[in-house]
């Protein structure tokens, strides 16, 4: 099975050598199984490799679009900044031929506003050249007024949304529907014999339906719409000498960006500076591993995209290091902009659930249509009345063909949604709540999410003296310790300090920098040691940062007597390998065997303790030389606890009872790990497995599905390695959710089935990119978050349920009287009344039952499965066959005591009629039944619909208008009674024999009952 | 038993994958009695294509990393390759906590007669222990051959003489008996993995084996190769570098290599990666203890001691003594004099040995070291259960 894409390509219509082209350069890629171009729709498909998602697809076949050889295009297709590509070897000639017209047809004004400078090939040119084209100093940036100006020439830098659909199509396609035109003719044909009354009610009808149809839709689109609303995004640029957060719709050409890890980059531009800055470009490119990027000058030649390591792009995201850039081309020029213009048109796939839907709802149509077809010959051939029979099976199939399948699963999606929100949960993608109900296992990582991340240094060791820290105060065995008296400790905090990007601030803390780096200068600040005044002695010459690699951090400081000081702090394993002195009791003596084994046992005790160890070192040399490779100083070891949240043991087993497995992974050792998840009780109860690993990417994949499939926890994994266990999982047939903060993960993120940000705490990016955002940052929201998932499908089950009930129902009454030549039991105007009356309102009500007592004790829901499977297909035939025969038994008894007449259709309309709106009530669960009280909540919008509906069905022999209208008549009380059994008896047995309806087609007791997510 | 019959013994190097999983498990021990003496540990280990797996049940109040003790073996056993390499593999582990009731804090030294009574065996199991005079160190002969060739194998690798070699290699010795005694070498086959890039041709690496390998390891010994010995050198060609990149290693594979290469009957469970208090460990070292003892007495030139375990019981439920008709005295009257003078209880056992202090005493590293080159009959490591310390009381 492999990604499939459609997607429309400008000027491919009419264009058979384009659509040649576009062939063979696809299906040329790697990646790419299988692809073809019409020229006649215009539209591209192709199947690609399943590893990579449909954005990488859109680009792959805008970058071949972008690629063909030149012919009649307009300038547009081609962008206004990109540098001209040398045509493809077999058009040189073509391209010589009409190089004048082309070069005319480019500088024509064809070319987006935004972009005025044709074709710069600005990676080719060096970083002043650039500048200097732009106009703009890049130490400095723009001067003020300047962007203000430009911002004004070249429009915002915004790429364009996609229209709102207009309210106006929106109902005029509610009028469009095929029982909307059966309803028409059905009008057409009571005019024509003279009903016009008939004819005005069904005309109310219509118009009552579309109206609740448009009002629904409407809401659902907007929510929908909501949910993609992008973020707002800001950038960090120089101007004025100074640097600015500006909204990003206001950077303009010249700008010079100021970048840093986490950060969307805001508008193409060209790197000035560049600081082991690296870029994750996987949008554009698909290529998930970041680049490295250099200001240097390309040299000449046709540089792809994914090799201009001096060029940023709009919509990358920055995934370390940082740099500057300027801005070259900002909203439609940039290249995600020409991407956009290019297949836009593309329309956003369906979600799994509307596509069965619609396919089911066709399937259904045609067999009501057939079933109605066969209603009116057997009714002709019965002898029945021409125009009578057309407008009974007209209105039989107005009301047997169940329209809107799918718009009841997107309205009750919407409403969900809407919920969902209500509860902190903000979904991004509609796809998301279908999935949410099926997810089998979450990756929580520790840092931030499981913890609070709030670090603070309560244990250190120095050469095997072990001293505890709490509220400032130092204590060793219980014992205070004056942090004076000890020369090594406050050497060893001041190192700790030196090795730091943390800012201090006035009290201690620190005013920024990682968690980590800021405890450290708490306990350094609660030694007594003032860190500016330290940093200002001793300043920094050269930072080697922790990398993954080496990892450790490694700082340079020039000393007052001219020498240098290396600080280093890091993985203590790695720092010790490094020394060969240690420090005890003020004096620096060689490191020996025992001593090295001491300060690892140390380090497992901390680690054992859950606190993240780290170990510092230091070397002086008199010289300015380069670090010696193991010449370093043991100072000792620092302990620092980030609490875990409270109240997660129970949420994880929370998790647990749905069946999900819940996977935790750090960057921290095993032992650090493995305590953690012994408090969590992570596995549930089973083993804790544990992957220490490295290197995951150099795994055989089948081998990596296995292994992620069991472990319960990572250890020692970089954010880069978690799109690797993401595939891992899916691989191995999981449905993954990862909770991220876009920095380093943003494809895995992206890869998840569902990727879970922080609110107040993610990243744009991972806004950007995560389907949902719990915004409390509160991860007992995603428990809630799942369970409400899998309700809204269970009721979107329920509520599809009730209505096709219904509907065979209606259809088995009619075609069943028709066939024993029993007449016709139901007017059409009562069968649009019950369309009406008893369908709409208490299918909307299913659609909100709120969330059964068990929906998280059963297991997650099979991703194949549909929706509407063959045994509730089964189910529903059985169901509404038991309502039918009621309503049939009550048409007969009526018959045997007035003959023909309104009297037996009334005792079957009310019988129908109340029967179906009881079915109601059994629908609210397919496993149990209403008497069993304690499995369900109140719904008191079914009470209500209910209410309403059975009020007007009882109101409706009352009212003498509505009487004349349904064509109701008198009734005694012993028809009455028989009505109401009639009614009542359906209820009754489908209650009884829930659970053998419940084994229907399903192979066994107990086989799909697991499986089931109503409850 | 015949008396005419050629005997065949295998050892292997330190980075066999058997082997190594045998000291990964062990070391993890070592670590664990290390930090806390008392503890319960049983660890496996399993290793395939640069995956090494670890399963523990461990009731300690020790906490050890273990992904980093796997990690410190394989970088110590010489793996540095980019297809296995102690930095870069994948380490998986599984630790499950043994209840609580299993750790018991008793230390042996402080039992009297009544309390070692107390201590129950917890396997059912029978052990072997067996000593013979075919070598000094009262070994049998085609083992005691390949472990000393396995050794220098191991060590030519580490002083840089044949620097081409990788850790792991193979060692198969074949031992022509007459009458029951060594007679001569009948054959040696050595599987020595190589590193491709570097090594010579194979008759080189052929010439290069037999000279510093098996004749330095063999040159003090009276029975050498001789002109008839087959010496069979990769014969299937070179299994390029092995090690766990190319087959895979499992702790308790090697458990003949571990005792007498299968001259002597053998339990079949594994010695590596249990600790103290597992009787099926060391009564493997308490029945060789007695074997030599009765040796080193002059009772016979060949035994063969076997006890079998019963669960709730202490004391052995049977010791049974074969001299393979070489005793001085009779094996009935041999296995009385050694119930009489031998404590065979588990916690005796322990006590007698000091096995939860010989770790920290040869600083962190004992049952590790024992898991290679055999844990019982070497003499390069002092062990309590090779010293003929019982036999003027077996004399009777």
């Amino acid at each position: 099975m492999g990604g499939r894409l459609r997607a429309r390509v400008y000027l491919l219509r009419r264009n058979p050598a384009l659509a040649a082209h576009l062939e063979s350069d696809l299906a040329a890629r790697p990646g790419i199984l299988a692809a073809a171009a019409n020229p006649a729709t215009g539209t591209v498909s192709l199947r690609h490799d399943p590893a990579h998602d449909s954005d990488w697809a859109l680009a792959q076949v805008a970058d071949a679009a972008a690629r063909a050889p030149r012919g009649r295009r307009p300038a547009s297709l081609n962008g206004g900044d990109r540098p001209s590509r040398p045509a493809p070897g077999a058009a040189p000639a073509q391209s010589s031929g009409q190089s004048s017209g082309q070069s005319s047809g480019q500088s024509s004004g064809q070319a987006p506003a935004q972009a005025s400078v044709p074709d710069t090939p600005w990676h080719l040119l060096d970083g002043a050249a650039v500048a200097g084209r732009l106009d703009v100093d890049a130490a400095v940036g723009l001067i003020a007024g300047e962007a203000a100006a430009r911002l004004a020439r070249d429009g915002p830098n915004a790429l364009p949304e996609a229209p709102e659909p207009s309210r106006l199509a929106m109902l005029a396609e509610q009028f469009a529907s095929l029982p909307v035109v059966l309803l028409g003719a059905s009008a057409v044909v009571s005019l024509a014999t003279g009903g016009l009354v008939d004819a005005a009610a069904i005309a109310a009808v219509v118009a009552i339906n579309a109206a609740i149809g448009y009002l629904t839709e409407s809401q659902a689109e907007r929510t929908i719409r909501g949910l993609t609303r992008r973020v707002q995004q800001h950038a960090l640029v120089r101007r004025q000498g100074t640097e600015a957060e500006v909204p990003a719709e206001s950077v303009v050409r010249g700008d010079v960006l100021s970048l840093s890890a986490g950060m969307f980059v805001a508008a193409d531009a060209r790197v000035v500076e560049a600081r082991d800055l690296t870029v994750d470009e996987s949008m554009l490119t698909g290529e998930s591993m970041p680049v490295h990027k250099s200001p240097a000058a390309l040299g000449g030649g046709a540089t792809p995209l994914a090799e201009r390591v001096n060029m940023l792009y709009k919509g990358t995201v920055v995934t370390g290091g940082a740099g500057a850039a300027v801005v070259v081309a900002t909203g439609e020029g940039t290249e995600i902009g020409t991407i956009q213009r290019l297949v836009s048109g593309a329309k956003p796939p369906e979600t799994p659930m509307q596509r069965h839907l619609n396919a089911l709802g066709r399937q259904l149509a045609l067999l009501s249509g057939g079933i109605c077809g066969a209603v009116f010959l057997t009714g002709m051939a019965r002898g029945y009345g021409f125009a009578q029979m057309l407008k009974a099976s007209t209105a039989l199939a107005v009301a047997a063909v169940p329209e809107g399948l799918p718009t009841v699963a997107t309205t009750t999606l919407a409403l969900g949604l809407r919920q969902m929100r209500r509860r902190k949960v903000l979904v991004r993608r509609l796809e998301a709540v279908e999935t949410l109900g099926s997810i089998g296992t979450i990756c929580f990582d520790k840092t931030g999410t499981l913890t609070v991340n709030r670090m603070s240094v309560t244990a250190l060791d120095l050469a095997g003296r072990s001293l505890d820290l709490r509220d400032g105060a130092f204590t060793q065995d219980g014992a205070p310790v004056a942090p004076g008296t000890l020369a090594d400790l406050a050497w060893m905090l001041e190192i700790a300090a030196l090795c730091n990007d943390a800012e201090p601030d006035r009290n201690g803390g620190a005013a920024a920098g990682s968690p980590t780096e800021a405890a450290l200068l708490h306990a350094a600040h609660g030694a007594g040691i003032d860190v500016a005044a330290l940093r200002a002695r001793l300043p920094r010459t050269y930072t080697r940062r922790r990398s993954e690699r080496h990892h450790a951090m490694v700082t340079y400081h020039a000393t007052a007597d001219g020498g240098r000081l290396f600080a280093v702090k890091g993985a203590p394993a790695e720092v010790l390998s490094r020394c060969r002195w240690l420090r005890r009791d003020g004096e620096t003596v060689p490191l020996a065997e025992a001593d090295r084994v001491a300060v690892l046992a140390g380090n497992e005790k901390m680690a054992s303790a859950a606190l993240r160890v780290l170990g510092v070192a230091s070397h002086r040399q008199d010289d300015g030389g380069p670090l010696p490779e193991d010449g370093l100083t043991w100072l000792g070891l620092v302990g620092m606890a980030d609490p875990v949240r409270s109240g997660l043991r129970d949420l994880l087993g929370r998790f647990h009872g749905a069946g999900i497995r819940t996977v935790m992974i750090t960057g921290d050792q095993s032992a650090t790990a493995y305590a953690i998840a012994r408090d969590l009780d992570l596995s549930g109860g089973k083993p804790v497995d544990i992957l220490d690993s490295t290197r995951l990417d150099g795994l055989d994949p089948a081998l990596l599905a296995a292994l992620t499939r069991q472990a319960d926890v990572f250890a020692r994994v970089s954010p880069a390695h978690k799109l690797q266990i993401v595939q891992g999982l899916q691989r191995g047939g999981q449905l993954v959710a990862m909770t991220g903060d876009g920095i380093n993960d943003g494809p895995a993120l992206k890869a998840a089935d569902i990727g879970v940000a922080m609110g107040a705490a993610g990243s744009d990016v991972a806004h950007e990119l995560a389907d949902v955002v719990l915004e409390d940052d509160n991860i007992e929201t995603m428990a809630e978050a799942v369970s409400q998932g899998r309700t809204i499908f269970a009721n979107i089950r329920k509520a599809l349920h009730f209505l096709l009930a219904t509907n065979l129902s209606e259809i088995a009454v009619v075609f069943g009287a028709t066939a024993l030549g029993l007449g016709q039991p139901l007017t059409p105007m009562q069968l649009l009344w019950i369309n009406l009356v008893s369908d709409i309102f208490p299918g909307l009500a299913l659609a909100l039952e709120p969330p059964g007592a068990h929906v998280m004790e059963r297991p997650p829901r099979d991703t194949a499965e549909p929706i509407i499977r063959r045994q509730d297909l089964a189910r529903v035939g059985v169901e509404g066959s038991i309502i039918s025969a009621g309503a049939l038994a009550a048409y007969g008894a009526g018959l045997a005591r007035y003959g023909a007449g309104p009297q037996a259709g009334t005792m079957a309309f009310l019988s129908l009629t109340t029967a179906q709106l009881l079915h109601a009530l059994s629908c609210r669960s397919d496993r149990h039944r209403i008497v069993e009280r304690g499995r369900f909540q109140r719904n008191p919008l079914l009470t209500a619909a209910l209410a309403g509906s059975v009020g007007a069905t009882a109101l409706a022999p009352v009212v003498p208008a509505l009487r004349r209208l349904l064509g109701l008549g008198p009734l005694g009380a012993a028809d009455l009674a028989v009505t109401a059994g009639a009614a009542v008896l359906p209820l009754v047995v489908n209650e009884a024999a829930k659970p053998w309806l419940n084994r229907l087609g399903a192979g066994g007791p107990g086989k799909g009952s697991g499986q089931g997510v109503m409850s | 038993m015949k008396q005419d019959f050629v005997f065949t013994s295998e050892s292997v190097t330190e980075g066999h994958p058997d082997k190594l999983c045998d000291q990964i498990s062990d070391a993890v021990v070592d670590r664990y009695l290390a930090e806390d003496r008392f503890s319960r540990v049983v660890a496996e280990t399993a290793v395939a294509t640069g995956i090494v797996f670890i399963a523990i049940r461990v009731a300690s109040r020790a906490s050890v990393d273990v992904p980093s003790v796997a990690r410190g073996v394989i970088s110590r056993v010489g793996y540095d390759r980019d297809s296995f390499n102690a930095h870069s593999c994948s380490i998986m582990t599984s630790a499950t906590e043994l209840p609580a009731s299993d750790y018991v804090e008793v230390d042996e030294t402080d039992l009297d007669d009544a309390g070692l009574e107390q201590v129950p065996a917890g396997n059912l199991v029978t052990l072997f222990g067996y000593a013979c005079t075919q070598t000094p160190a009262l070994m049998p002969l085609p083992i005691w051959y390949a472990h000393k060739v396995a050794r220098r194998l191991g060590e030519v690798r580490l002083t840089g003489e044949l620097s081409y070699l990788t850790p792991d290699g193979t060692v198969q010795a074949g031992v022509e008996f007459r009458a029951r005694r060594p007679h001569r070498l009948h054959s040696l086959s050595i599987n020595a993995c190589l590193d491709a890039a570097d090594s010579p041709d194979p008759e080189q690496v052929t010439r290069d084996i037999r000279r510093r390998v098996i004749d330095a390891a063999l040159e003090d010994e009276a029975i050498r190769p001789d002109r008839d010995t087959r010496l069979f050198i990769n014969p299937k060609g070179s299994y390029g570098e092995g090690g766990p990149a190319a087959h895979a290693g499992l702790t308790g594979r090697k458990v003949a290599a571990d005792t007498y290469g299968g001259f002597s009957r053998q339990a079949s469970a594994a010695l590596s990666g249990k600790d103290p208090s597992r009787i099926d460990r060391t009564g493997a070292y308490a029945a060789r203890h007695a074997a030599r003892n009765v040796v080193a007495a002059g009772l016979a030139g060949e035994c063969e001691v076997q006890l079998s375990y019963s669960i709730g019981a202490a004391r052995p439920v049977s010791v049974q003594v074969n001299t393979f008709g070489t005793g001085t005295v009779a094996d009935p009257e041999i296995g009385e004099r050694l119930r009489a003078a031998f404590d065979f209880r588990p916690a005796a056992i322990i006590r007698r040995f000091e096995l939860r202090d010989q770790t920290t005493r040869r600083k962190g590293a004992f049952f590790s070291r024992l898991a290679a080159y055999g844990q019982v009959g070497r003499q390069d490591m002092g062990l309590p259960w090779e010293l003929p310390d019982m036999a003027e009381a077996l004399k009777g």
